[in-house]
């Protein structure tokens, strides 16, 4: 069959009429004229009219072949053999079946009625090529383009749903790139088995599908569908060496349900029974003695979509904090320095978490440290340090950190340099030190709007407020700037925190040493200090929560740990459980972003798959897919039309007179 | 006042072919002609009588008419019409390639060979030469031996108005049957273009039986045969055979007219190696130069 590339170009094809017309007008005509003897123009060696004639005739020929082979040049024959002909119709079009293997579709026997659904597509889709996609958070199971069915159907019979979120950009890409070679002919459909979870199909991420695709869905099971997830399990320290675990369960559903919660800890089992609002999470606490094991589990009736009925949870002790104490230069700690790190390393029967302090002094201090840094005391040595390590504190702080700065013995310095570097906007007034006749200053107003606040409540209070402060410097902050914590008689502020980007700066106007306050020396030391600290720690510090995944190497990354160590570690991170990792525990549970059954809708979902112009992918491929099977001409006309030219020359050549004509008359 | 034409005007042949009798324009031609050379029609001592004269002394006195005389009492003398033994024998080509008249010629080539005649005719009739026509084609389509007897001028004349050329010449054929009829001296005129005969004709003259008589051939061509003027593309059309011919003549004219130059070439070598005067004619092309050459000849043979 021949085709062209450019059809458009056969119109000129009419040009032809043009040398046709020319050569009409001027086809010559001879007068008759009577003369006496025939015998001297005999002698005459040009042509006689018969020879014009054919030269005429060919000279035609040539051009309008000539002009032709252009023509044809320019709309771009090309030849397609029959027997490639013959394959091509032949061939059907493409159906491709896409099966979104995320959690969800793990629920509501979801994938088996997917499989049953695509076994009866394929049962009437004899002799058609097929494809199989199998999509979590990437493509699973390829199988091309192939007419074996039975391939598909093996690969289908063994695929399962995996326990991550669904992202299927990639897949939907592979799907296209398959369906490029039958878009042109004869046609490329896919088959989309999918619940359309909204977090997996989310619109914003989807690509733009190539036009000539067609579109089939299948939604396994119809809406409405109801499920209860457990969304997240904390232990706390609670009164009388007890411990709370706080539970939140969502309930997506229309209507209320009661549901039998079991905790599992070591040989303690607690049943509760709870009452879940419709499309609403409830939280609650289940307070458990101290656990005997590390690792602990709370599960939900099952529903049918059971993967988020479990939560698997740490229990046990999490790493220490790393915290850094930049002391100044001295043979010994400071005062300071000795009761902070003494405070820190002190265990505590109500709070689990440990710190790892480390005293250090300016000259050693560089970004170079370990990056485990999580706190860092600024002992009143800023006016000490140099910019980088400036720079680095800003990062730092920046990052997440809390940098927690003391006045230090010279506090205007310090604070100019804070300013200066937009870190804390601090207006120093002086230092203003208790009098025999003022006698000591102590802590009035403890902010009650502040965890610190509800910390040292009524009872808790008596000893931060009995606290004798010898001294204080004296600043004035905008309370734009920064949250007030403590407050003296006066009220001056002594406390202050101001969040920076992703971390927390709190400045105390008094030093931690017997020379500034007693503070250091009071029972409430202890907590105030631990308590600045947890509130600038998150819920999750010191446990690795991660979702069930195949690939392990993002795991490995988070814990910094080689994929080998990991497998060393003999995890199994598509397993739910929790489980230590060297010093790091880790919770693997399903991701809790497919627990809502609620599907995207699908004319979001057509929009975003809309095709936005021709894909340049599409073209490239049908322009490869006919280069593959068809002959191009052009190269054989652009030779003949040379030949031709050629020839047109050389009869256009000999039809011209080599002699003047004589002028005699 | 009309001023009169110019001899070489009245003797041209568009002006000539204007006047449709051939008699007429021998009359007109010659007369003209002898009067612009001041000559007269020859007298002298022959049997017919031409008109009367006033008496002269030194006159003969027998050829005074007495009867006259005796009515009027006054002298006059007979004239005469000088005879004499000199045959004039035209032999003219009547065949198709004659018939050709150009773009340009004011008359055909048949014409201006008839004109010619005729007025030969006249003015040998009046010198009282004989007057004999012989017209060919192919074969003879007219005979008129040269006589004495009165009339004959008409015949001539009446011959060559009649006459219609075509068909092809046969230039040998006619020669040797004229050679057989020759008697008494005189001159021989050629009428003919002469063409296919530039190497027949010559070979023939030059083998006279007859010394005492002399051969002049006037070459009768039109000005489109020397020239080839044509531009156009053109079917040439055979006057002589069935033939035709598509050309483009601007292609063909050089060789044209090379083969023309020889052929005149040949033509003219032939005949003056035969001691036969030639003369090319243009059938536009006054009639004088052709009367004048006719008289010196026949000066030369008296």
């Amino acid at each position: 069959m021949l085709t062209f590339q450019n059809p458009a170009f056969l119109f000129g094809l009419l040009l032809l009429a043009v040398p046709i017309f020319l050569h009409l007008i001027h086809r010559t005509i001879f007068r008759p004229q009577k003369f006496p003897s025939l015998r001297f123009i005999l002698k005459g060696k040009f042509p006689l009219e018969n020879k014009r004639r054919l030269r005429d005739i060919l000279l035609l020929a040539c051009r309008l072949l000539l002009l032709a082979l252009l023509i044809g040049f320019l709309a771009g024959p090309r030849w397609t053999p029959p027997e490639a002909l013959a394959d091509s119709a032949a061939d059907q079009p493409l159906h491709i079946f896409f099966v979104d293997a995320s959690a969800s579709m793990s629920g509501w026997d979801q994938m088996e009625i997917a499989r049953e659904e695509i076994r009866q597509q394929l049962a009437d889709l004899e002799g058609a090529p097929v494809a199989l996609l199998v999509s979590a958070d990437r493509p699973l199971v390829e199988i091309p383009p192939t007419t074996d069915h039975q391939s598909i159907l093996r690969a289908l019979t063994e695929a399962e749903a995996f326990l991550v979120q669904g992202q299927h950009r990639e897949s939907l890409q592979l799907a296209y790139r398959w369906a490029n070679d039958f878009l042109s002919s004869p046609g490329a459909n896919i088959h989309l088995h999918t619940d359309r979870q909204n977090a997996s199909w989310n619109p914003s991420v989807l690509p733009a599908a190539p036009s000539g695709l067609e579109w089939h869905w299948h939604q396994p099971v119809e809406e409405p569908r109801a499920n209860t997830a457990i969304l997240s399990v904390r232990l706390r320290p609670a009164a009388e060496e007890r411990q709370e675990a706080v539970v939140e369960i969502r309930h997506f559903g229309e209507s209320e349900r009661q549901v039998e919660a079991e905790l599992h800890i070591g040989d303690q089992t607690i049943t509760r029974s709870l009452n879940l609002l419709p499309n609403q999470t409830t939280r609650t606490i289940i307070e458990i003695d101290r656990p005997t094991s590390n690792r602990g589990r709370l599960s939900l009736e099952a529903d049918d979509y059971p993967a988020d009925d479990t939560y698997h949870f740490w229990a046990g002790p999490t790493p220490p904090v790393e915290v850094t104490l930049l002391d100044r230069e001295g043979l010994l700690p400071s005062e300071e320095a000795f009761f902070l790190e003494r405070t820190l390393e002190a265990r505590s029967e109500t709070h689990w978490q440990e710190f790892n302090p480390n005293v250090v002094q300016p000259e050693t201090f560089s970004s170079e440290n370990p990056e485990q840094q999580e706190v860092i005391f600024l002992l009143g040595t800023g006016d000490q340090l140099d910019d980088s390590q400036w720079e680095h504190l800003e990062s730092f702080v920046a990052e997440g950190g809390l940098l927690l700065i003391t006045t230090g013995q010279n506090p205007a310095r310090q604070n100019n340099i804070l300013r200066q570097r937009d870190l804390l906007n601090l207006e120093t007034i002086g230092v203003a030190s208790a009098t025999p006749r003022s006698g000591n200053d102590t802590i009035d107003w403890i902010n009650p709007e502040t965890p610190l606040g509800r910390l040292f409540d009524e009872e808790d209070a008596r000893a931060l407020l009995l606290v004798n402060l010898f001294r204080h410097a004296r600043i004035r902050v905008d309370p734009e700037e920064a949250t007030t914590l403590l407050r003296n008689r006066d009220e001056e502020p002594l406390l202050i925190e101001k969040p920076f980007h992703d971390g927390r700066i709190v400045y105390s106007a008094i030093g931690f040493d017997t020379s500034w306050s007693d503070l250091p020396l009071s029972g409430a030391f202890l907590p105030l200090i631990r308590e600045i600290m947890a509130t600038n720690l998150s819920e999750d510090h010191g446990i690795q929560r991660v979702a069930t995944h195949l690939d392990r190497t993002p795991l490995a990354r988070s814990l910094q740990l080689t994929p080998d160590a990991l497998a060393l570690a003999d995890l199994s991170p598509d397993e739910p459980q929790a489980l230590q990792i060297g010093e790091q525990p880790v919770e693997i549970n399903v991701p809790r972003e497919e627990s809502d059954p609620t599907p995207t809708p699908l004319d979001e979902i057509e929009a975003a798959l809309m095709p936005r112009g021709p894909s340049p992918q599409t073209a490239e491929s049908e322009e490869e897919h006919l280069a593959a099977i068809s002959i191009s001409w052009r190269p054989y006309l652009l030779f003949l039309a040379v030949a031709f030219f050629l020839m047109e020359l050389f009869f256009a050549a000999s039809g011209r007179p080599t002699r003047s004509p004589s002028k005699n008359s | 006042m009309p001023t009169r034409p110019p001899l070489v005007d009245l003797l041209s042949p568009a002006t000539l072919h204007k006047v449709g009798s051939l008699a007429m324009i021998a009359r007109i031609a010659v007369i003209g002609f002898l009067s612009g050379l001041d000559r007269s029609i020859s007298q002298g001592q022959g049997g017919e009588f031409l008109q009367y004269r006033n008496y002269y002394p030194g006159d003969d006195l027998k050829y005074v008419d007495w009867k006259v005389f005796a009515k009027r009492e006054k002298f006059y003398t007979k004239v005469y019409r000088e005879e004499t033994n000199m045959d004039l024998l035209i032999v003219a080509d009547a065949s198709g390639s004659m018939d050709y008249q150009g773009t340009t010629a004011p008359c055909g080539k048949w014409r201006y060979a008839s004109m010619l005649a005729a007025c030969l005719a006249y003015l040998a009739t009046k010198q009282g030469d004989n007057v004999g026509l012989y017209v060919y084609q192919d074969e003879f389509t007219e005979i008129i031996p040269p006589n004495r007897r009165g009339g004959n001028l008409e015949r001539v004349l009446a011959s060559l108005q009649r006459q219609k050329p075509g068909g092809p010449a046969n230039h040998r054929a006619a020669w040797q049957s004229i050679t057989n009829r020759l008697k008494n001296r005189g001159i021989i005129v050629f009428l003919s273009d002469f063409l296919e005969g530039e190497n027949i004709l010559p070979p023939l003259l030059n083998r006279l039986p007859n010394t005492r008589h002399d051969c002049a051939a006037f070459h009768i061509l039109d000005r489109d045969e020397i020239e080839f003027p044509f531009s156009q593309s053109t079917e040439f059309i055979s006057l002589e055979e069935n033939s035709r011919l598509r050309t483009y003549p601007e292609y063909v004219q050089e060789d044209y007219q090379k083969g023309m130059n020889e052929f005149l070439k040949t033509l003219s070598e032939g005949f003056r190696s035969s001691q036969t005067e030639y003369r090319l004619l243009k059938t536009d092309e006054t009639l004088a130069h052709f009367l004048a050459a006719y008289l010196r000849r026949r000066e030369r043979l008296h």
